[in-house]
C-alpha cells in the first residue's frame, strides 16, 4: 500500500513518515501543495494523509481540485483546524476522515487502514486467503495462523496481493503500489524480493504468469 | 409634538384675549365719539330767538331716539331746564354723568352717554346736550366681532398645527429610517445603515457604519490571532505526541497527559475568544437547517464505521440570532458527543417558540451514566477528557447567549436527550 502524507512542518511530516513506514506502508512525503496536487492526479496512491495549513496551497483546495479532476483516492485530513465548520468544510471538499492535531500516532494508523480498507470495501479485522491471514487493522500477516516475518518489502508485496484476492495484478501495478516515489524499481529486483516471499510462504503460492504479472493461489497443488 | 401644539393653542388663546380686550376698547371709544358727533349736531341746529325762546333746527333721524326705554336717548338743558328731549326719554330726565363709566338707569339699562356743553352768549347761558346709547349695542358688535375672531384664529391655528404636523413627519422620516435599520442590524436582517438621502445625516450614518465595522474588525481580529496562536501550537504538540508513542515501548503517561492538557488549554481558551469576539458584533439570523445538515453530514463520515442512523427534523424557517461560528461549535460539540455515544441512531429536533430557539438532540447511548457529562464546567481547564470538554465548551457558548442546556433520558430509546434553548428576541 503506498501513501502519499503532505506535511509541511519540517519535523512532523518526517515523523509521520517513519511512523507509517513501520506500519507497512510506501510513503511519499511532498510539503507544498502544488507538488501534492500534481502527485496525487499522477500517482496511483492507496490513500493520502493532507494537512490543510500549507505554506503555498490551501489544502482544500488541493482536495477539491483533485476531486474536480475524478481523483477518488481516500483522503484523511490532518489539521489544527479544529472548528467544527472546518471538519464540515473538509467533508464538503471531499474528505474521506479528518484528524485534529495534536493526535495520538496510533489514531493516525489505525483510522489510515481503516480508510483504505473502506476504500477497497474489505471487511475490518482479518481478511484470509487460503492459509494466509491479514488482518487490515494492525497490518500484521499470519500463515496458517503463525505470524511471518517479513521484511517491509516483503510484507507489502503480500498484503496487496492478499487484498486483490487471488486476482492478476501486473508488475507495473505492484510497482506503482508498493514502491515510495524515488525509490528504484527495477523489475528483476521485484522478481528478488518475491522469490523470497515465496521462500517464506511456499513455492506456489505466488504464480508468475508470464508477460502478464502475479496471482495469489488460494489452494495451491503441492 | 403633544407639548408643541398645546403650547401653540395656548398662545393664539392669549392672543385672542388681547385682542378681544382691544375690540371691547375700541368699540366703546367709536360708540362715544357717534355720541358726541350726535350731540354736535344737535347744537349746531340749536339757535335762540331774540325773544330768547330756543329753536331747534334739526333733530337726530335714528329712529331708536323714538322708541322708549330704547337706551338711545337725547336731551338739552339750558341752565337746569330741560328745553328739549328725544321721545324715547318722554318726561324722564337722562341723569348727568360725565364718567367714562357707562351709567345705569332706574331699569336698569346701562347706557354710555356723552354730554357737550356750550355758552350761548345775547343773554348768555349754558347750554349742555347729552345724548346716550344703550352699552349692550356696543357690547353686540363687540361680541359679533369677537366670534368672527375666534373663528379666523381657530382655522388659522389648525392649519397651523397640520402644517406643522406635517413639516415635522417629513423631517423626522429619516431618523425614523435609521431607526428601523438600527432594528434590522439588531435582528440580523441587515448589516449596516442605509443612506437618508440627506446630505445632514448621512454623514452620521457613515460614522455609524464605519464604527460598527471596526468593532466587526476588531473581533475578527483578535479571533484570527487566537486562532493563528493555537494553530501554532498544535502542530509541534502533534510531533511531541507523536514522538512520545514511538520513544518506546511504553510511552510515557506524564507527557501524554501534558499533551492532552496543553490541548485543553488551547481549545478551551480559543473558545473564549471566539466567544468574546462574537459579542463585539452585532447578531446575525442564521437559519438552523443548513447547520445542522452539514454537520450530520460531516459526523456520517467521521464516525462511518458506525453506520449511525440519522434523524433530523426541524420545522420550515427555523433560525438562530446570534454568531453562525458559535451555534455551529455549540451543535457541533453536542452532535459529536451524540455520535461517540449513541449505538445505533442519532436524531435532532429542532424549532422556534416564543422564547427563541429549542433544539433536542437525541442518542441511544448509555444515557445519564454517560461519561460525557463529566467533568463540570469548573474543572474544565484541568480536564483531559475531549467528551467531557466538548460539553463543557457548549455549555460556555448557551451561557454566553443567556439560553439553558439540560440533561435528561431519552424515554424512546434509553440514551440521552439534550435539550438547547438559545434567545432569540429581538432586544427593545
Amino acid at each position: 500500500m503506498r501513501i502519499l502524507v503532505v506535511e509541511d512542518d519540517k519535523r512532523l511530516g518526517p515523523e509521520i513518515v517513519a511512523v507509517l513506514r513501520r506500519a507497512g506502508y510506501a510513503v511519499d512525503l511532498s510539503s507544498s501543495g502544488e507538488e501534492a496536487a500534481f502527485l496525487g492526479e499522477t500517482e496511483p496512491y492507496d490513500a493520502i494523509v493532507l494537512d490543510l495549513g500549507l505554506p503555498d496551497r490551501d489544502g482544500l483546495t488541493v482536495l477539491t481540485q483533485w476531486r474536480a479532476k475524478s481523483v477518488v483516492t481516500p483522503v484523511l485530513v490532518l489539521t489544527a483546524r479544529d472548528r467544527f465548520a472546518d471538519l464540515v468544510a473538509g467533508f464538503r471538499s471531499g474528505a474521506d476522515d479528518y484528524l485534529k492535531k495534536p493526535f495520538q500516532i496510533d489514531e493516525l494508523v489505525v483510522r489510515l487502514a481503516a480508510l483504505i480498507r473502506r476504500s477497497q470495501r474489505s471487511p475490518a479485522g482479518v481478511t484470509n486467503f487460503g492459509s494466509l491471514a491479514f488482518d487490515t487493522t494492525t497490518g500484521a500477516i499470519s500463515l496458517d495462523g503463525l505470524p511471518l516475518a517479513l521484511t517491509s518489502l516483503e510484507a507489502r508485496i503480500l498484503r496487496y496481493l492478499v487484498q486483490k484476492q487471488g486476482s492478476l495484478v501486473s508488475r507495473i501495478e505492484l510497482a506503482d503500489h508498493i514502491y515510495e516515489r524515488d525509490t528504484d524499481r527495477g523489475l528483476n529486483s521485484l522478481e528478488v524480493v518475491i522469490s523470497r516471499i515465496r521462500r517464506k510462504i511456499g513455492n506456489n503460492k505466488i504464480v508468475a504468469v508470464r508477460g502478464e504479472g502475479y496471482r495469489l493461489e488460494r489452494n495451491p497443488e503441492k | 409634538m403633544a407639548a408643541m401644539f398645546l403650547t401653540m393653542a395656548l398662545t393664539f388663546a392669549v392672543a385672542g384675549g388681547l385682542f378681544a380686550s382691544a375690540l371691547s376698547r375700541n368699540a366703546a371709544r367709536d360708540m362715544d365719539t357717534r355720541l358726541r358727533s350726535i350731540a354736535l349736531d344737535l347744537l349746531a341746529g340749536l339757535s335762540f330767538e331774540p325773544d330768547g325762546t330756543a329753536v331747534l333746527n334739526r333733530i337726530p333721524e335714528r329712529s331708536e331716539f323714538d322708541d322708549r326705554f330704547s337706551g338711545w336717548y337725547w336731551q338739552i338743558k339750558v341752565v337746569d331746564e330741560i328745553i328739549a328731549r328725544s321721545r324715547s326719554l318722554l318726561l324722564d330726565e337722562l341723569p348727568a354723568s360725565r364718567s367714562n363709566e357707562p351709567l345705569v338707569t332706574p331699569e336698569g339699562i346701562a347706557l354710555r352717554t356723552a354730554i357737550v356743553d356750550r355758552e350761548f352768549t345775547n343773554p348768555s347761558r349754558l347750554v349742555t346736550v347729552q345724548v346716550s346709547a344703550p352699552q349692550s349695542d356696543v357690547d353686540e358688535g363687540v361680541t359679533n366681532e369677537l366670534k368672527l375672531l375666534g373663528a379666523g384664529l381657530t382655522i388659522l391655528l389648525l392649519a397651523l398645527i397640520a402644517v406643522t404636523g406635517w413639516l415635522l413627519l417629513r423631517g423626522l422620516s429619516p431618523l425614523r429610517a435609521i431607526q428601523k435599520d438600527l432594528g434590522d442590524m439588531i435582528s440580523g436582517d441587515s448589516d449596516r445603515l442605509q443612506a437618508t438621502g440627506y446630505r445632514e445625516l448621512d454623514g452620521m450614518v457613515g460614522l455609524i457604519n464605519s464604527l460598527v465595522e471596526q468593532g466587526r474588525q476588531k473581533a475578527a481580529t483578535h479571533r484570527d490571532a487566537a486562532s493563528k496562536l493555537a494553530h501554532a501550537l498544535k502542530t509541534p504538540l502533534a510531533l511531541i505526541a507523536a514522538r512520545t508513542d514511538l520513544s518506546g515501548a511504553t510511552p510515557d503517561p506524564d507527557i501524554q497527559s501534558s499533551v492532552a492538557i496543553m490541548r485543553s488549554h488551547i481549545e478551551h481558551n480559543l473558545n473564549r475568544t471566539r466567544l468574546a469576539g462574537a459579542h463585539s458584533g452585532l447578531s446575525v439570523r442564521i437559519s438552523v437547517e443548513p447547520v445542522v445538515r452539514d454537520l450530520m453530514f460531516a459526523f456520517a463520515h467521521s464516525y462511518h464505521d458506525r453506520q449511525i442512523a440519522q434523524t433530523i427534523e426541524i420545522s420550515a424557517g427555523t433560525t438562530f440570532l446570534g454568531d453562525k461560528d458559535d451555534l455551529v461549535e455549540l451543535l457541533g460539540n453536542l452532535l459529536d458527543n451524540a455520535h461517540r455515544f449513541a449505538s445505533t441512531r442519532v436524531s435532532v429536533d429542532a424549532e422556534n417558540d416564543s422564547n427563541g430557539l429549542l433544539v433536542t438532540i437525541r442518542d441511544d447511548g448509555p444515557g445519564l451514566n454517560d461519561p460525557r457529562l463529566r467533568p463540570s464546567k469548573d474543572n474544565l481547564e484541568k480536564s483531559t477528557n475531549q467528551q467531557g470538554l466538548g460539553i463543557a465548551i457548549a455549555q460556555e457558548i448557551v451561557s454566553a447567549y443567556d439560553g439553558t442546556l439540560t440533561f435528561a433520558p431519552n424515554d424512546a430509546a434509553g440514551g440521552l436527550a439534550v435539550t438547547v434553548r438559545l434567545p432569540g428576541f429581538i432586544p427593545e
